[in-house]
């Protein structure tokens, strides 16, 4: 297992393709928020810091998402475009261990560019913000705020990879995913009387956990955030039996 | 060792793989020869289980690929021409086959120095030539130190001087101990490569011999000798019982029996002779005969009609000798066999259009198959299969 994570870091790490992912993933969440920050007026804003945080986040946890779902989906899907595969099942015959090993280390690249891109946001945007615009770390569910960026990142990442083994397809996969989060997904939350469903739907459920608590949803942030993981393990259990049952 | 046993693959209602069983020794280099489509990616991929066979088991050294334990130091595989990323620096290509296979990162720099791209290694692997592209194949095969080589075509691509370092390669290989296994569609290649052949068409074994065997028996030479009064020197040489044919332009083709005596023969009795001289059959046709007859076998049309015309076709003995593993008798596949459109290798693959019309309609596309000028065997270039 060991042996295959090492392989699977260095291949991820020697992509270009990773390193414009995560420098577009940052920037443009950065920027946004920092944008943001400026625009921002005391009177718009929220009451509290979670909210605060939350419209900060809102780029990040939206539109820079699919930048490190489309790197997650490569991960699946240069395999199979280069016909690499063949070579790296040749060497670890296992196919569950190959996906397993891709999940961890494509799940930690995304928990880290979260972490990195929740916290630079917080701390360069602070600066800037109005002096009467509350943003206090130490109020209540700061932390799960915070945190839950790089967790919604993480798993979106699983989605992403097992979306990408399932189809071998880099352009249909990328697409399903934008489409999904920033589509379909969003106009039936929008429409009344598909709201109630629409909320447990992948990314509307994920996404409530980089945003405050709403006491009219029926999903809290972490219960959204356990929803979306469903979704995430399920489909990375059918990649691993597809990949097991199909020639490579 | 490799080991298989019964090996069979299907796709839908093709059969790649057809009842495939042979075994590969240590120590000498195995020549896997077929046409572009006979199933030969298909059987080394099986070996490596990539493909799960519909039936049968292939075995290394007594077990399943994936039960190797870091099977990459026990089997070294070149597989396609490129089996890696284009944006990925050729060393850390290495590196990283190396880790999954716990092989120390020094080996990277050993095997890029032993097919020489230590040069180029920091290049992206998307920019090599053919060749280079196929050492570095190579080069992963290699890391593991294995004691058995798989290689699909891997002189495709290369130029003269690459051709020869590649078959010295394994040549060497062999000689220490290592098992070679390698795939080819030239015979050419292989007589000159591989100290023993295994012979595929259709999926199905036609032959499981040593090369030199094959050779001296396929490449039997004959005497053309062409004159006005052909009609007298056959008689003349069915006296004799010589073994003759006639060639399409008229012409005997003399078999067994020296030029000389033939020129000999013929003063004796005060004939006049416009040719005398003696050919040499190509390799290349042998294989094509003992392929062809194969596909025969497998096209399920009406002996009579298929494929050449009698007198176009080989010599008795250039077809699959008794014993030679050739399709059972009584074989038949359904009416209509033959690869569903859409199956893998580009339009083109299978028995082309006509393939196997009464004589007189040469397939089209490609160049006819039965038809060889007289005298010369076939171009030793692709069948009119489709690239596969």
């Amino acid at each position: 297992m060991l042996r295959t994570l090492r392989s699977e870091q260095i291949k991820l790490t020697t992509l270009r393709s990773t390193w414009w992912s995560v420098a577009l993933t940052v920037g443009a969440s950065l920027g946004s928020a920092l944008l943001i920050a400026t625009v921002v007026s005391e009177d718009e804003s929220g009451p509290n810091t979670v909210e605060n945080i939350s419209i900060l986040f809102l780029v990040a946890a939206q539109l820079a998402l699919i930048a490190l779902m489309a790197m997650a989906v490569i991960v699946s899907t240069s395999e199979y475009r280069f016909g690499q595969i063949r070579m790296t099942l040749a060497a670890t015959p296992h196919r569950w261990l190959v996906l397993l090993a891709k999940a961890v280390v494509t799940m930690a690249v995304a928990f880290v560019v979260g972490s990195v891109t929740a916290w630079s946001c917080i701390l360069l945007a602070k600066p800037l913000l109005p002096s009467g615009l509350r943003l206090d770390l130490s109020d209540p569910g700061a932390m799960r705020i915070m945190w839950g960026l790089p967790l919604f990142f993480a798993v979106a990442a699983l989605l992403a990879l097992s979306l990408g083994a399932v189809l071998r397809n880099s352009p249909a996969s990328i697409t399903i995913l934008a489409l999904m989060s920033l589509g379909v997904e969003k106009t039936l939350l929008a429409i009344p009387k598909t709201r109630d469903f629409a909320q447990y739907l992948p990314f509307n459920a994920g996404a409530r956990i980089t945003q405050p608590h709403d006491a009219g949803a029926e999903l809290t942030p972490w219960g959204g955030f356990g929803v979306f993981c469903v979704y995430a393990v399920v489909l990375f259990l059918v990649a691993v039996i597809l990949a097991e049952t199909r020639d490579a | 060792m490799i080991e298989a046993h019964s090996l069979t693959k299907r796709y839908g209602n093709t059969v790649a793989v057809d009842n495939l069983s042979f075994t590969v020794q240590p120590g000498r280099v195995t020549g896997f020869l077929g046409p572009n489509g006979a199933g030969k990616s298909t059987t080394m991929r099986l070996i490596l289980g990539l493909d799960r066979p519909t039936g049968g088991t292939v075995l290394i050294n007594g077990r399943h690929y994936a039960s190797l334990h870091q099977p990459l130091r026990n089997v070294g595989a070149l597989l396609e021409t490129k089996a890696f990323h284009p944006g990925r620096r050729a060393v850390h290509h290495l590196r990283w086959i190396a880790a999954s296979n716990g092989i120390p990162s020094r080996r990277v720099q050993e095997v890029l120095e032993t097919v020489g791209l230590t040069a180029v290694a920091s290049k992206r692997a998307g920019g090599y030539s053919l060749g280079m592209s196929q050492r570095l194949q190579l080069a992963a095969a290699l890391l593991g130190d294995p004691q058995i080589l798989l290689l699909d075509e891997p002189v495709n691509g290369l130029d003269p001087e690459g051709i020869q370092w590649m078959r010295q390669f394994m040549q060497n290989w062999a000689q220490r101990g290592g098992t070679v296994f390698v795939s080819s569609h030239l015979l050419s290649e292989m007589a000159v490569t591989a100290d023993h052949l295994v012979i595929i068409g259709r999926g199905r074994l036609i032959a499981d011999v040593p090369t030199k065997e094959f050779v001296s028996r396929s490449a039997g030479g004959f005497v053309r000798v062409r004159s006005p009064q052909a009609d007298k020197i056959e008689q003349l040489l069915t006296e004799k019982g010589a073994d003759f044919s006639r060639e399409p332009d008229g012409a005997l083709a003399v078999r067994g029996v020296e030029a000389a005596r033939v020129g000999e023969l013929v003063a004796e009795h005060g004939l006049v002779l416009h040719e005398l001289s003696p050919q040499q059959a190509s390799l290349e046709e042998a294989f094509l005969a003992i392929t062809r007859s194969a596909q025969e076998f497998h096209t399920g049309g009406p002996a009579a009609g298929v494929g050449p015309p009698p007198e176009y076709g080989p010599p008795p003995e250039y077809g699959p000798p008794p014993g030679y593993g050739a399709p059972p008798p009584g074989y038949g596949p359904p009416p209509g066999y033959g690869p569903p459109p859409g199956y893998g290798p580009p339009p083109g693959y299978g028995p082309p259009p006509g393939y196997g019309s009464p004589p007189g309609g040469p397939p089209s596309g490609g160049p006819p198959l039965g038809s060889p000028p007289p005298g010369y065997g076939p171009p030793p270039q692709t069948p009119p299969y489709g690239q596969g």
